[in-house]
């Protein structure tokens, strides 16, 4: 140990610290192996491995990424929602007239024209849990565009 | 094709032994590098399963043309960084791990002791550096990469592999110079 300490103590060799030859290289190889070079993982290890490996749905490929899916379901999702938004309001309203909001909430079928079934129901609602409780006469709807004060069209 | 070439190919087949072959090629050295990172036998074999389980997983990915030791290094040396980062644990574990593979019979007990505690001196001086210095020693110097492959696996310029060791070489020196069992040592040996 001394005469391998004498040599590094020496520490004429910087220039050659990156050759094979370096003593202080030599001497931290020699430590660490010496230390730790006959550790081993334990058996369980490998099995632990094939367990996770058998895990994954395709064998020795690359496993899609999570984030690869959400973006084009979340798209998906998205478009169905708008698309069956789109419909609803497709089928409920007159092409050329939007009614309030309110007097839609009021109506069950999805028309602008209430079929004879929902007036009792309308009938039975008081102006108070209506959503303006104005009368369908005094609420706004807009044609083309713009909100004038009008009674509903027939 | 080189073995490693014929492993990937195998394992991109679908083979599981080629996987397993390549699993007891290369899981002590990937395994020595994470626990003399870490310096904890839990963690390394911990680091040693996440190493070739991400290793199977980017199997389609890998450059076959290339032997796979450097890029296994680099995958599990990053594992031992988030290792480090999570528990900030060093030197204790490793001193008791070594305390236990130490206790193996010795035919010279004089030799035994003078070899054990100069190792002991020399672990304890590694300790020391910080975990990029560390890293560098332990994949240069320990693992024998060259200067381009460690710069590969530390993912940085040789230059800086190189000023890394320069630095981490000085504060070794400084540190077992300074040791007081080194200095005896040295003392008796002039005498």
């Amino acid at each position: 140990m001394s005469s391998l300490m004498q040599r590094f103590e020496s520490g004429n060799d910087l220039d050659g610290l990156w050759s094979d030859d370096d003593e202080l290289g030599r001497l931290v190889r020699w430590s660490l192996s010496t230390s730790i070079g006959d550790a081993e993982p334990s058996p369980e290890a490998w099995h632990t491995i094939l367990e996770r490996v058998r895990e994954q749905p395709t064998s020795g490929r690359a496993q899609p990424d999570s984030r690869c899916f959400s973006a084009p379901l979340a798209a998906l999702v998205q478009a169905a929602v708008v698309g069956c938004v789109l419909m609803t309001l497709g089928l409920g309203v007159r092409r050329d007239v939007i009614v309030a909001r309110s007097s839609l909430a009021a109506a069950v079928a999805p028309s602008s024209e209430s079929p004879p079934a929902c007036e009792p129901l309308r009938a039975a609602i008081p102006d108070r849990y209506s959503l303006t409780g104005l009368d369908e006469e005094e609420r706004p709807f807009r044609a083309g565009g713009n909100i004038r004060e009008a009674t509903l069209p027939s | 094709m080189g073995e490693d070439a014929q492993l990937v190919a195998r394992i991109r087949g679908g083979e599981l032994g080629a996987f397993e072959a390549l699993y007891h090629k290369y899981k002590r050295s990937l395994y020595h590098t994470a626990l003399a990172i870490t310096g904890n036998a839990a963690a390394a074999e911990e680091a040693l399963q996440d190493c070739f389980v991400r290793a199977y997983a980017a199997m389609e990915r890998v450059d076959a043309s290339q032997p796979l030791a450097p890029w296994l290094q680099r995958i599990i040396v990053n594992l031992s960084y988030n290792w480090i980062g999570r528990h900030q644990r060093w030197p204790l574990a490793l001193d008791a791990f070594v305390d236990r593979l130490l206790t193996g019979p010795a035919s010279c007990p004089e030799h035994y002791a003078e070899a054990s505690e100069l190792r002991s001196i020399v672990r304890e001086a590694v300790a020391t550096l910080n975990l990029k210095q560390r890293s560098v020693v332990v994949l240069f110097y320990f693992q024998g990469f060259t200067l381009a492959e460690t710069a590969y696996i530390l993912d940085c310029p040789i230059g800086t592999v190189k000023s890394r060791l320069h630095r981490a070489s000085q504060a070794l020196r400084c540190q077992l110079l300074e040791d007081r069992r080194l200095a005896s040592e040295l003392a008796y040996a002039t005498l």
